[in-house]
């Protein structure tokens, strides 16, 4: 399995905001979170991206449980296994899109193989995205698709295995969107797992699977 | 080391103003301790003159004056009187510090210990009976400039108390500036024309470097280069008055300082019979206004305390824009933060980053000021060590500041908050 959730529960200070998430993804799915504004779907993918840790329950990304783990490994698993793409995915202003979906890579000691393999996999990926004649451009000159299309490369250029997409196209127009869809589906076929948060019905209808968060756990919809 | 790269290309001119700011604040520091280094030195001598009037008596035996006084067969012995009188009063000080060349035979020549070298001149060189004489920087000291100045020794000792009195055929102690270590040693004997009588003198003391003492034309005479005499008064009115050597020294002893609490109109009292018993008239007394030394003691008092307060405020302006900089730059650097939490770093190790900006624009920032310092400074290893001395507590005490800004920042900021949108 990818991904598993074993009755995952979270609360902030008395309040609960849900408990008895149980989730079990293998390689090479999409899978949705839906469910009403402030439910927690931004919380469950920092969960899952070890930025926050749950009040009790299980996680496992790719095997390897992040349960008792320090912030700081949870950083290091994070930079390892997982791709993270924020609504707006931040960007560092005065670089090129090359430039900033490099930037993981300079977290972590490179072999210069591993870095030339990482500059292949961003080629590749930025041809099947179709933002690689935007590579020497600098990140302000981009629209918001192509910025955020940067930001699903800049997710990849570790080769994680999953990634966690939360509201990745709600900023942006439907053009710029229906790209987007279209990226996920490119790189879903190259066998990486994603969990994405959503609104968009869009979406939802590419996903083999798709849950709606209450408070009380996941429920699936057919 | 690439992130730190990217920070900087991030916020240039930002950086920049920070490093500026911490460029400032090192002079700053800097400045500060030379200052009051030097303040010191220049408040040691003033200190004593403090809250004491400095009459300066003055003869008025010029132009004519003089012949028609020296007519008078008993004018050296009037003079004499006068000069004793007036130093044996007990109702104030008298101060006796007079800046006067002497010849020395057989020097070793160098232009250095001329009177006027500081002007460019050379050495002066004579033959006296024989031998060459060279023209050095001199004064003649009485006690009281012994009680009224610090002076230090480095080697011997300072003048017996019988060495204020001429004794025609007795060694004349000598004290040097520290200039003439090496070149004489404490116990040699030299020869010397005093008003170009020759005398025989033994040093009997080397000072201490850029030792200073007021004198009526320089209130911090630097003794560092002269031969320094005591002022030898005489007893009885000599009998032998031939040459300058009598006159002159009689003169110089009566045109002395005196130092008292007492008003000009109660000093005027206090002369008066000293004056009419002496009968010799023809002198005046220079007041305290005139003169430079209450000024200057005032000055590097209320300099001293300006000094402080304006070090003061700027250091703490500095330190403000600093931090200010500072805060700026994490604002600006949020993108940035974001990009590398979500790429696998820590928010501590995100702080860090921050943090140890610091150090390193600092420790960057110090390094400006102390190269100008090898530069102006002839002696730099004192000023320099207590420069970084200083600047590590400094940078440590902002770096807890810092550290402090920092985490309310990122608490504040909350990052993982904002990425939920
Ligand atoms: N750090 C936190 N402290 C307290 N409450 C929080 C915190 N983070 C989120 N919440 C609350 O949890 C709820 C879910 O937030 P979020 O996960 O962003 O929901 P969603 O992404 O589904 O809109 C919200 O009501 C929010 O106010
Ligand atoms: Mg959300």
């Amino acid at each position: 399995m990818r991904l598993v959730l074993e009755n995952v529960k979270k609360e902030y200070k008395d309040t609960l905001l849900f408990q008895n998430v149980q989730l079990r993804v293998p390689p090479g799915e999409m899978v949705a979170l839906q469910g009403r504004s402030g439910v927690g779907k931004s919380t469950l993918l920092n969960l899952i991206a070890g930025l926050e840790k749950p009040t009790s329950g299980e996680i496992q990304v790719n095997g390897i449980s992040l349960s008792g783990k320090s912030m700081h490994e949870l950083s290091s698993i994070r930079g390892q296994e997982i791709g993270y793409i924020a609504q707006n995915s931040p960007m560092i202003p005065k670089l090129t899109a090359l430039e900033n979906a490099k930037v993981p890579l300079w977290l972590v000691k490179q072999t210069p193989d591993e870095e030339a393999a990482a500059v292949q996999r961003l080629l590749q990926f930025g041809d099947l995205l179709g933002v690689a004649h935007l590579f020497e451009k600098r990140i302000e000159k981009l629209s918001g698709g192509e910025a955020q299309r940067i930001g699903i490369l800049r997710a990849l250029v570790r080769n994680p295995g999953l990634i966690v997409a939360d509201e990745p196209t709600s900023a942006l127009d439907d053009e710029s969107a229906e790209q987007v869809i279209a990226s996920f589906h490119h790189i879903r076929s190259q066998g990486v797992t994603i969990i994405v948060a959503t609104h968009s019905a869009q979406i939802a209808a590419k996903c083999d699977k798709r849950y709606r968060i209450t408070p009380s756990g996941l429920v699936s919809i057919p | 080391m690439k992130v730190r790269k990217l920070l900087f290309k991030q916020t240039p001119y930002l950086n920049v103003l920070s490093g500026v700011a911490a460029i400032l604040f090192c002079s700053l520091i800097l400045a500060f301790i030379i200052n009051l280094q030097k303040s010191n030195i220049e408040t040691t001598a003033p200190d004593q003159f403090k809250e004491k009037n400095v009459y300066q008596i003055s003869d008025k035996l010029y132009n004519g004056q003089e012949k028609l006084f020296f007519s008078n067969p008993d004018s050296f012995s009037i003079l004499h009187q006068f000069g004793q009188k007036l130093r044996q009063s007990n109702k104030y000080d008298y101060y006796n510090a007079v800046w006067q060349p002497i010849e020395l035979a057989d020097f070793k020549i160098d232009p250095q210990f001329g009177p006027y070298y500081e002007f460019g001149k050379g050495l002066q060189i004579r033959e006296f009976e024989g031998k060459p004489y060279a023209t050095v920087a001199s004064f003649q000291i009485n006690a009281k400039v012994f009680e009224y100045n610090n002076i230090g020794l480095q080697e011997g000792h300072f003048f017996p108390s019988d060495a204020y009195f001429f004794e025609e055929d007795a060694d004349i102690p000598i004290l040097l500036g520290a200039a003439y270590k090496g070149i004489y040693q404490v116990g040699d004997h030299l020869e010397l024309l005093h008003y170009t009588r020759h005398f025989n003198g033994v040093v009997t003391g080397i000072l201490k470097p850029q030792q200073r003492i007021f004198t009526m034309n320089n209130p911090e005479a630097v003794l560092d280069r002269s031969v320094i005499l005591p002022v030898r008064y005489f007893k009885e009115p000599p009998k032998n008055t031939e040459g300058i050597f009598v006159k002159a020294s009689l003169y110089s002893h009566m045109n002395g300082t005196i130092i008292t609490n007492l008003s000009p109109m109660e000093l005027r009292d206090v002369l008066k019979p000293i004056n009419v018993e002496s009968n010799f008239e023809a002198y005046h007394i220079i007041g305290a206004e005139s003169l430079p030394i209450l000024a200057l003691s005032k000055m590097t008092d209320t300099n001293r305390l300006l000094l402080f307060i304006a070090s003061l405020t700027t250091g703490f302006m500095l330190a403000g824009l600093y931090l200010w900089t500072l805060s700026l730059l994490v604002k600006r650097n949020i993108p940035v933060y974001m990009v590398l939490l979500i790429s696998g770093a820590t928010m501590d190790s995100i702080q860090m980053l921050s943090s140890r900006r610091l150090m390193l624009t600092i420790g960057i920032a110090s390094l400006f000021p102390a190269a100008l310092l090898m530069i102006i400074v002839e002696n730099p290893l004192y000023f320099l060590i207590t420069y970084y001395v200083v600047v590590v507590i400094v940078v440590l005490l902002l770096a807890g500041m810092v550290k402090l800004m920092t985490k309310k920042l990122f608490r504040r900021l909350d990052l993982v908050q904002q990425l939920k949108g």
